[in-house]
């Protein structure tokens, strides 16, 4: 049981003082995951921190017979010049782990933490979010009856997410989590009940969509972070009203529509001039076609690039690109060698020749150019992407499967990602994970729909707008 | 293991004392092996400095001993109540990350460093000494539980300080600048390049108030037969440090919570 007694806390702020709680008195319900919302500033990271005894009160107590782990953070809480493995194994001496534990323990952590060989180096030098995954990772090497979890698993990719859910049902027998997040997924993913924490008190909820409900109205302080959760909302389903189409949504199709009305008009007029750079200008008509979704056009736009300048690489580039969605082999051929003798080493034309590669059944040969062009872009998801193909194809499961995480990773709202890693994870025999993952896809695509628009309309629009006002009729 | 929350506050005493002392000699000593050299050419090189200063190794003994292990036999205690005097002022603010673990408290930290640093200190006496001694310097030992009587009286002056500093350091923002710029006229003052019976009888009473002084007069009459000192009083470093370790423990008790709580005072 934590009984909540007579809590008084405050900040010194300039002029005065800020009391997060006054005088305040709750008891938790036994036995509970709970998840604790409320606006930011409203106390949320302080209670978890009293109530992990790394922090004290001004006043009253917080009283329990049970152990808590500390605050699992993003930044993990280490000590910076020591390597993940030094902290690990102090903390582990702090809780008077013997020492065969202990090195066993450490092998588990870094596996869990999945930061590889970081885990040797100084944390100083940790990216945001590894820091909390090794905080994590630690942390379940203790059967503590409360883990206190501070937002640690909005850091992590779906795969963190997923070893930390099942390292959290692993642990359930014995222990429960109390969990700070923004993110409602996550509270609904591993509470029974909320704790909405705001104006100085605590208002309990038995089931998490009723506090969302609670919550969601009173946090217009920012309207940016009120469509963050909306957005999460949609898309972890939890239910919400029709969201209609914003009028700068509408305004924008408007002016989209009269600029190309009036660029087609003049593109049929016999003594039309063009801007100077026709490449160029044919170019961007095609980036905007694409983005409203007109193939056909942007393909036609595309072929006049270039015959107005032979070596205007990016057109050569989007040409193959829309080759290779189409799967049109002979057309995607021609754009990668006309691309190729422009610019052999850029990673877009190792991609693509990394599909044709593929496509003839030269694994070697792609898995090749993929080493290139993951040599120059490491982060970009569609190398990544065919690499798992790649790999696939030579039936490297497992490191396909790695490969797909990669691309989902840098590539978090794009459905195709997760279909793919879905059907690799089913070749793999892990039909749970798959069936997540396509779970994933298909609630990303119903997000993607057209009562989602695309942000890049306004851009669009502008775009179209200069391009009508360079021709001269 | 025992579930965690059946653990004694013994065992729980006795482990994070133990992990602080590990993190703390493998951050004195584990990085580089410069660690181990450093903590050895200090006093060395004090030692050194001063007897050239004072005319040669060989030169004249000071109050019966070989200006060497005159100097030596100041200047290692006195090392130790320097270092962990100082790093006591920034105990709380340099280790924040600990304290992001319940079990850890400022106390911890002060005594893992008290126990690093009095056993680093311990391993230079035991290689200098015997090593003057092979040099050919004159002296022989005396007694040692007088020799332990005096560290334990010298160990606790230097926790009640260092105690009182640990606390003074979060609450008050200046300590890190003031203290040890208080602390550095003691190297001058604390006998560790002459023996009292030097200093002119006008202003000698004056110098006595130190407990300093008497602990390191005191510690070379009972490490070494011949050094007869006079003018130090166990009874007066006897009570200075058990008053002082009694208001370092009381100040401690007092403001433990105040100076890792967020939100207090500053």
């Amino acid at each position: 049981m934590i009984q909540v007694q007579n809590l008084t806390k405050s900040y010194r702020i300039e002029g005065g003082r800020h009391y997060v709680f006054r005088d305040i008195n709750a008891v938790f319900p036994e036995d509970a995951n709970i998840g604790i919302i409320g606006p930011n500033g409203g106390g949320k990271s302080t209670f978890l921190r009293l109530l992990g005894g790394i922090d004290h009160p001004d006043s009253g107590r917080i009283i329990s017979n049970k152990s808590f782990s500390w605050p699992l953070g993003l930044k993990g809480g280490f000590v910076t010049h020591m390597s993940g493995r030094e902290n690990c194994r102090m903390v582990c001496n702090l809780y008077g782990l013997p020492p065969g534990v202990i090195k066993r323990k450490l092998e588990e952590i870094k596996e869990l933490s999945g930061i590889g060989k970081y885990f040797e180096e100084p944390v100083e030098y940790y990216s945001s979010g590894m820091g909390g995954r090794v905080g994590f990772a630690l942390s379940m090497a203790f059967d503590f009856d409360y883990f206190l979890i501070d937002e640690v698993t909005s850091v992590g990719d779906a795969q963190f997410k997923a070893m930390a859910k099942q390292a959290l049902e692993e642990k359930a027998k014995r222990s429960r989590v109390i969990m700070v997040s923004h993110n409602m997924g996550d509270l609904k993913r591993f509470c029974d009940m909320a704790v909405l924490v705001s104006n100085g008190g605590f208002r309990f909820f038995d089931n998490l969509d009723d506090a969302i409900r609670a919550y969601l109205p009173q946090s217009q302080e920012s309207k940016k972070e009120v469509g963050e959760i909306i957005q999460q909302a949609a898309v972890e389903e939890i239910r919400l009203d029709d969201v209609k189409l914003p009028e700068t949504v509408t305004d924008h199709l408007g002016v989209v529509e009269t600029a190309l009305a009036s660029i087609e008009r003049k593109l049929a007029l016999p003594n039309l001039r063009l801007p100077s750079n026709e490449a160029r200008f044919f170019y961007a008509l095609a980036t905007a076609y694409e983005k409203l979704g007109d193939q056909v056009k942007a393909r036609d736009c595309c072929q006049r690039a270039v015959r107005h300048d032979p070596y205007h690489l990016k057109s050569h580039l989007k040409l193959a690109s829309m080759a290779a969605h189409d799967r049109d082999t002979a057309a995607l051929q021609k754009a990668v060698d006309a691309a190729e003798a422009i610019d052999p080493a850029h990673p877009e034309v190792l991609t693509h020749r990394m599909r044709l590669h593929l496509r003839a059944g030269a694994s070697a040969l792609a898995l090749e150019k993929n080493d290139a062009a993951l040599h120059i872009r490491p982060q970009d998801p569609d190398i990544w992407h065919l690499r798992a193909q790649i790999l696939t194809r030579i039936n490297r499961t497992k490191e396909a499967i790695e490969a797909q995480l990669r691309a989902v990773h840098y590539d978090l709202k794009n459905p195709a990602r997760y279909t793919y890693l879905a059907s690799l994870l089913a070749t793999d025999g892990n039909l749970k994970t798959s069936q997540l993952a396509a779970h994933k896809a298909r609630l990303l695509q119903a997000a993607s729909s057209p009562s989602h628009p695309d942000p890049s309309l306004e851009k669009v629009a502008h775009q179209l707008q200069q391009l009508d006002a360079s021709m001269h009729a | 293991m025992a579930a965690i929350s059946k653990q004694t506050s013994w065992e729980i005493q006795k482990s994070v004392v133990f992990a602080l002392f590990l993190r703390e000699l493998n951050a004195r000593f584990g990085r580089f092996t410069l660690g181990y050299l450093w903590a050895l050419l200090e006093p060395l090189f004090f030692v050194l400095v001063l007897s050239f200063v004072r005319g040669h190794f060989t030169g004249a003994p000071i109050a019966g001993l070989p200006p060497a292990v005159f100097f030596a036999s100041g200047v290692i205690p006195f090392i130790l109540f320097r270092n962990i005097v100082i790093s006591a002022i920034a105990a709380v603010d340099a280790n924040q990350g600990l304290f992001n673990y319940q079990r850890v408290k400022s106390a911890d930290v002060f005594a893992a460093r008290l126990l690093v640093e009095s056993l680093s200190i311990a391993a230079v006496s035991l290689l200098i000494f015997p090593t003057l001694r092979l040099l050919k310097q004159e002296f022989a030992y005396n007694s040692v539980l007088q020799v332990l009587a005096v560290l334990v009286l010298l160990l606790m002056f230097t926790t009640g300080i260092g105690l009182i500093f640990t606390v003074l350091g979060p609450l008050w923002i200046e300590a890190k600048k003031v203290l040890p710029l208080a602390l550095r006229p003691l190297f001058f003052i604390s006998g560790l390049f002459f023996p009292i019976s030097s200093i002119p009888p006008g202003v000698r009473a004056y110098f006595l108030w130190n407990p300093l002084l008497h602990g390191l007069e005191l510690l070379r009459g009972a490490a070494f037969v011949g050094y007869r000192s006079t003018e130090a009083s166990w009874t007066y470093l006897f009570w200075c440090s058990t008053l002082t370790f009694a208001v370092g423990l009381a100040v401690y008790r007092l403001y433990r919570i105040r100076i890792v709580s967020s939100g207090s005072s500053r």
